[in-house]
This record gives C-alpha cells, structure tokens and sequence, in this order.
C-alpha cells in the first residue's frame, strides 16, 4: 500500500454503497424508503451486502426467524424483496455477492455454495422475454 | 409406420426461440453460470466470512486456523494460496469478533483483521503461488499520530467491513 495518511471521516451506515451512489429525485424518494427497510434489517440481526457495481440490488441474510435463515435479494427499483434463498445450516454466517449482484456466494457447513441470484444481462433473453403487444 | 411429429407455425417458433437461447447460453458461459460448489478445505473450524475483490476474481475465506485465497473465472474456482494463523503473530485476535479478509483486484494484497486491538495484517501474494507478510497497521496508533480531532476510537471499536478501494491496492477503506 502506499505510504499516505490515514484520514477518518463520519459517515452514515452504508452511504458508500452502490444502491446509494445512484444520483436523481426520483430515485432518492426509493433510497429514502431502503433506508427505512435497512434499519428495520439491522434491528432483528439481519447481515447486509452490497454488489461494488450494480446500483439496484442488495443482498442479506434473514435470521429473523430460528431455524429459517434465509437470504434475501432486494431490488430498489421495484422497492420490494425479488428472491429468497433457502438456507441449510444455521450457523453460517458467511456470504458475499459478485459485482454484479448476479451470484450469491455462501458457507454452509463444509461447502461453499455459488448461486445464481438473477437472471444474467443477455440480449437474446431480453428479446424473448419482453412484452409484445 | 412411422410416428411423425407435428410441426406447426407456432412448434417452429418455439424450437427456433429455444434453439436461439442453448446458442447464447453455450456461447456466453461467463454469463449462464451454473450453480456450483466446493468444499472449504479449512482444516480447523467454520468459514467466518468471505471476501470478495470489487472485479470479483478473487475471493478470501477466513477461519479460526488460516485464510485462503480462491480464484474465480468462469465458473470454475481454484484455491491459490493458504495463510496460516501463525503468520500473523503480532496482530493476535480478540475471542467473539468476526475475523476479515479482503483482497485487491489483482491478487497481490491481501489484508486481515482478527480484532486484537484494531490491527491488521498485510500480506503481498506472489504469482499466485505464494505470501510474503508485508506489514502490520495498528489503526490506534496510525490514527493517533495524525491527529484527527473528534473522533474516539479505542481498542474495543469493532471492524465491519474492510475493503480496497475501487479494488485497487493503495487504499483501504475501514468501517468501525
């Protein structure tokens, strides 16, 4: 690393996030509302991440319930949970997402799993799959 | 004789559309990634967290006895390099704090928090293959030592999250 100085700075839980880096009105009105979603997160114990690059999605782990952990997968722009993800064991904590917010990486027990956790950035999907009237 | 298969307009166009899907998921295998898995091979203990680089080649798994560096391309995953515990003797650990990994885009640095009174550990990794320790920063002192008013951080602050930034292995960024 390079030999600079160290600077501290406050900053409010998660500003530096990529869901929060998106710039616009209306766009902060759906940013406003995830905040509200994150804080109620954050009081039953939920673990939060965030993809570096892809700005409308964030990932957590659901523990609100003993023996139902699950993941979660939120979409800012549809302001609503899009995915769950069952979760063997209880105990393991340990999960992260790709860039892209298209890979859930997860520990369970011996394992570490790779899950698909959104449908992947295709042209030929997005032909086939769009509304023809 | 012989049974054959109907095949009418809208047959055509289905077979043509699945057709046109098998070629992109076959051609664009970066993309269609299958779900997979892989077994830890930690020694000692469960997977504390994982670290993943911000181009997300590179992924740190942390346990209580070493860290390990995985490479992901393609769908595939490969272990690189394992860090024992023992190479981090003057970071030690504090019992009940989450142990944190991160490593840079190009896999070449990789920095570790086990607590022990908000030090870290760096490592440089080399072809690959190898680590070297390369330095230990005690966020304490470093801070202290600049000066930055207004703000209390003691040894009993926690580490959430570490991470370079923009991926790049200049900067680190802390959140207490």
């Amino acid at each position: 690393m390079a030999d600079g100085v160290p600077a501290l700075s406050p900053a409010t839980r998660y500003q530096d996030k990529s869901v929060f880096m998106v710039q616009g009105t209306s766009v902060k009105r759906l940013q406003e509302q995830l905040r509200v979603q994150i804080d109620k997160e954050i009081d039953i114990k939920s673990s939060i991440v965030f993809p570096d690059k892809e700005t409308n999605t964030m990932v957590l782990l659901n523990k609100e319930t003993p023996g139902d952990h699950h993941f979660l997968v939120y979409d800012l722009l549809r302001s609503d949970y899009t995915r769950k993800v069952g979760k063997k064991s209880q105990n393991d904590n340990a999960f992260t997402t790709d860039q892209n917010g298209t890979l859930l990486i997860h520990v369970e027990g011996d394992t570490i799993y790779f899950d698909m956790i959104k449908m992947p950035n295709s042209a030929v999907l997005t032909d086939i799959l769009k509304p023809r009237y | 004789m012989k049974e054959q298969r109907l095949v009418n307009l809208k047959s055509k166009k289905q077979l043509a559309v699945s057709e046109e899907i098998l070629t992109s998921v076959q051609t664009e295998r970066e993309k269609f990634i299958q779900n997979y898995s892989i077994p830890h091979k930690h020694s000692n203990g469960e997977v504390k967290s994982l670290g993943i680089s911000g181009n997300s080649e590179y992924l740190t798994s942390i346990a209580a006895d070493e860290t390990i560096l995985w490479l992901i391309k393609n769908g595939m995953v490969q272990m690189l390099v394992t860090i024992p515990r023992e190479e981090e003797p003057g970071n030690g650990m504090t019992a009940g704090v989450r142990p944190l990994a991160c490593i840079d885009n190009s896999g070449t640095k990789v920095v570790i928090f086990r607590g022990g009174g908000l030090k870290l550990s760096v490592f440089d990794i080399r072809d690959r293959k190898a680590f070297e320790r390369k330095d230990t920063i005690d966020v304490i002192k470093e801070l202290s030592a600049t000066g930055q008013p207004g703000f209390l951080v003691s040894k009993d602050d926690v580490i959430h999250e570490i991470r370079f930034l923009s991926g790049e292995s200049e900067n680190v960024r802390i959140h207490l």
